[in-house]
């Protein structure tokens, strides 16, 4: 009716201004927590993201390093906000899991120890001999590319800092990000890896190939090589500066070696103990795990233990 | 899974809500009315039982009526107080007889007594039988096409029944609900009511809730088809569609049981018909003025819904149409019932959990604001019908709409989840409202005046 068409446009205006915002936030909620994640439609080499280039020069420190304990980490959550499946049936804590307070010392602790966490780049350069590193040097590196880690290892690293290497699984990258939630197992989104380029190099874990077959065999192994080398590309352009890889399980074989010789990746990383040296295999770097039942004596004798 | 339920609900719930403030505001009404210069005749029934001290204010009401073809039958339900004597004071009651059709079963009718001063009005004198019995016994003896229900403290506006006349020259309609306003909300100005907001806490909630059931919820039921209670302060039927549901049964809640009743009809052999919601046919009637009272009223009311869903709940979807089925059961049963429970549940839980904090947090803004929102809306309209108050009144309203939302619908909340409860364990305790007898419609001079006319 015309008489009160002034009165019903007014009120469905501040109706619609007061309820689509309610409705938006709504909206954005449900998209958190309800819906799966959706793989990133950007990936990292679109975004003009630098690797980190900090290559310093260490020629006055008096004692050098033959070799350096490469330390590897999966998850990082604070004790409080770990949840049932993050503990295995006899109440220990997953070994792909350190709390966030255990990481927090150990990191203090080399802050203290006035250890040099290296970049990726120093690390080439001590493994290919170009670069000589202080004693005390540690690479620190995450696989997977889980969200925990930039939601709270990523603030400890900046405040010492410090560099580390995130080995991610490229396809697990998510379109947007989420609200931290410990109940669900949450990858990071592009937008955060494109954050926190100032502490982490990305290296390659697989595109999509962080997988078993039905016989428990790795899709590394149990793919034939062009189609190992198709998702590896895939990974390697998806990242576009990448020079690290490592193998998921660590399982990989002679064919995985050759491919990465052929994708021109620098270094690889294993999950055998191990100081990295020179000397070694550079597509085969031991490396340390650090484990959530691992004492801080633990974590010094495997700095210090050369 | 609970997150999906929970949103289904809460979808279905703005969906619903939001009809309620939109299909009124831009449903649009005829403003010039064109009364048709034929009156039906019209049979008004008033149940009265212990009603001695509202019987005046009725009788007020009645005398103030605007209508002639009009017949008025009393039905005393076996009162144990002296209405009966309240009549014979006020009326000079005669013996009489008056023809009856026979077609529906009540308590023994003991006499018929007919007013000699104002003839169109007659008390049937009955063996005590109920609400619903009383109803029978009246249509029986009504002798009028058009049959309107009124409790004994319902007190009609001037004009109403011209609007009911109105509304059933349509011959589609074969019920046809009353606006029902509460007397305590309105004072005296000369020969008008007008709306006042000085009230109590208790009686704004009911006249904010009043005016928003019925110039919203009721105004969209009417709309899409969907009424399933006709109030039992103000109905008007058909005699004929009375007579063919058979008339009222016994129970809690016989007003809602004769609308779905006539609902079943419509959705079976009389394809076609309507009930509608007529906002001009206007009646006031008291409500509850202390907790204790609207407690009891509320839980009554919960338990005559429960006992309709369950009497009824094989004809849903069967015997009554889609729509009325739909509404019944979804809003105001899933939503209107079920929902309470999980309702009250959800901030223990969000507390103890802690968990979906925001959720929670946004789901309850958003309710709040479309509560709101539906009582401005409920103003706008009610505004538009002539309902209108004071701008000191506006204000002090608008101030009480939030309390309103959060404090009192919280207790409707809990009559709700009580009085489903409380039906399965005492199904009949069936009490009603306290009367208060307030002599509102007359101001003092006037009821002096009225007292001499009545003889009084």
């Amino acid at each position: 009716m015309k008489k009160y068409a002034i009165s019903n446009l007014l009120f469905t205006v501040f109706f619609l201004a007061l309820f689509s915002p309610l409705c938006y936030l709504l909206y954005d909620y449900l998209l958190n927590f309800g819906l799966p994640p959706v793989a990133a439609k950007q990936s990292l080499s679109e975004t003009n993201t630098a690797p980190i280039s900090v290559y310093r020069d260490f020629s006055g420190v008096e004692e050098f390093a033959d070799k350096v304990p490469v330390l590897m980490y999966h998850q990082i959550i604070p004790e409080r906000q770990l949840k049932k499946q993050h503990f295995t049936e006899k109440g220990d804590i997953n070994e792909m899991v350190v709390t966030l307070e255990e990481f927090t010392k150990q990191m203090n602790y080399l802050k203290e120890q006035n250890y040099t966490v290296l970049s990726l780049k120093e690390f080439e350069g001590f493994m290919t001999n170009q670069k000589k590193v202080p004693a005390k040097s540690v690479l620190i590196t995450f696989d997977d590319g889980f969200k925990n880690v930039f939601e709270f290892a990523y603030p400890v690293l900046k405040k010492h800092d410090f560099y580390a290497v995130n080995l991610i699984i490229t396809g697990l990258i998510t379109n947007r990000t989420v609200a931290y939630d410990s109940t669900f197992l949450q990858y990071a989104s592009i937008d955060e890896l494109k954050e926190a380029t100032d502490v982490f190099d990305y290296g390659n874990h697989t595109h999509s190939f962080h997988q078993r077959n039905d016989n428990g065999v790795s899709y590394l192994e149990a793919y034939d090589r062009e189609k190992v080398k198709e998702d590896l590309t895939l990974a390697n352009e998806w990242l576009e500066h990448s020079i690290g890889f490592a193998a998921p399980y660590g399982e990989y074989d002679t064919t995985t070696l050759d491919i990465l010789k052929e994708l021109n990746i620098k270094m690889a990383f294993t999950v055998q103990p191990g100081y990295a040296a020179p000397s070694q295999h550079i597509l085969e770097i031991p490396r340390y795990a650090v484990y959530p039942f691992y004492t801080m004596e633990d974590f010094i004798y495997i700095l210090e233990k050369r | 899974m609970m997150l999906t339920i929970t949103m289904i609900l809460f979808c279905l719930f703005i969906l619903f809500h939001t009809l309620y403030i939109f299909i009124p505001l831009y449903s649009s009404r005829e403003q010039k009315r064109v009364y048709p210069t034929k009156e039906k005749g019209i049979s008004i029934l008033i149940p009265a039982f212990n009603e001695t001290l509202v019987i005046e204010n009725c009788l007020m009401g009645i005398f103030n009526v605007d209508y002639n073809d009009l017949e008025i039958l009393f039905i005393n339900d076996g009162s144990t107080d002296d209405t009966l004597e309240t009549f014979h004071k006020h009326l000079m009651l005669v013996k009489t007889s008056k023809s009856k059709q026979g077609v529906l079963e009540y308590e023994s009718v003991k006499d018929v007594y007919r007013s000699e001063k104002y003839p169109y009005i007659w008390v049937i004198d009955k063996g005590n039988g109920g609400k619903a019995d009383a109803l029978n016994a009246g249509i029986d003896f009504a002798k009028n096409e058009i049959v309107i229900t009124l409790d004994a403290d319902s007190i009609l506006e001037p004009n109403s029944l011209n609007e009911m006349n109105l509304t059933f020259t349509d011959d589609s309609v074969v019920a046809a609900g009353g606006l029902v306003n509460i007397v305590q909300g309105f004072k005296r100005s000369g020969q008008k009511l007008i709306p006042c907001f000085k009230l109590s806490g208790l009686i704004r909630y009911q006249v904010v809730q009043y005016l928003n059931a019925f110039y919203l919820h009721k105004t969209t039921q009417s709309r899409f088809g969907t009424i399933t209670v006709i109030a039992g302060a103000f109905g008007a039927f058909r005699r004929s569609i009375l007579i063919q549901a058979k008339g009222y049964r016994k129970t809690v809640g016989e007003d809602m049981d004769i609308t779905l009743r006539i609902q079943e009809l419509i959705g079976t052999v009389l394809k076609g018909k309507r009930i509608v919601f007529v906002p001009e046919a206007v009646c006031y009637t008291e409500c509850p003025a202390s907790f204790k009272n609207l407690y009891r009223q509320r839980i009554r009311w919960q338990k005559a819904f429960i006992d309709c869903v369950i009497t009824y709940r094989k004809s849903f979807f069967r015997k009554m149409n889609f729509k009325v089925s739909t509404y019944l059961l979804v809003d105001s049963f899933l939503l209107g019932t079920l929902s309470a429970y999980p309702t009250l549940m959800v901030p223990i839980i969000v507390i103890a959990t802690m968990s979906h904090l925001k959720l929670s947090l946004i789901l309850l803004i958003m309710s709040i604001v479309l509560a709101i929102m539906q009582d401005i809306a409920t103003l706008l309209v009610s505004k538009r019908f002539g309902h209108s108050y004071s701008l000191r009144d506006s204000i002090t309203l608008l101030f009480f709409l939030p309390i309103e939302v959060i404090f009192f619908r919280m207790t409707g909340l809990f009559f709700v989840t009580i009085g489903t409860i409380l039906y399965f364990f005492d199904k009949d305790g069936w009490s009603r409202s306290e009367r208060i007898g307030q002599p509102i419609m007359l101001d003092m001079g006037v009821k002096a005046s009225v007292k001499d006319t009545l003889g009084g």
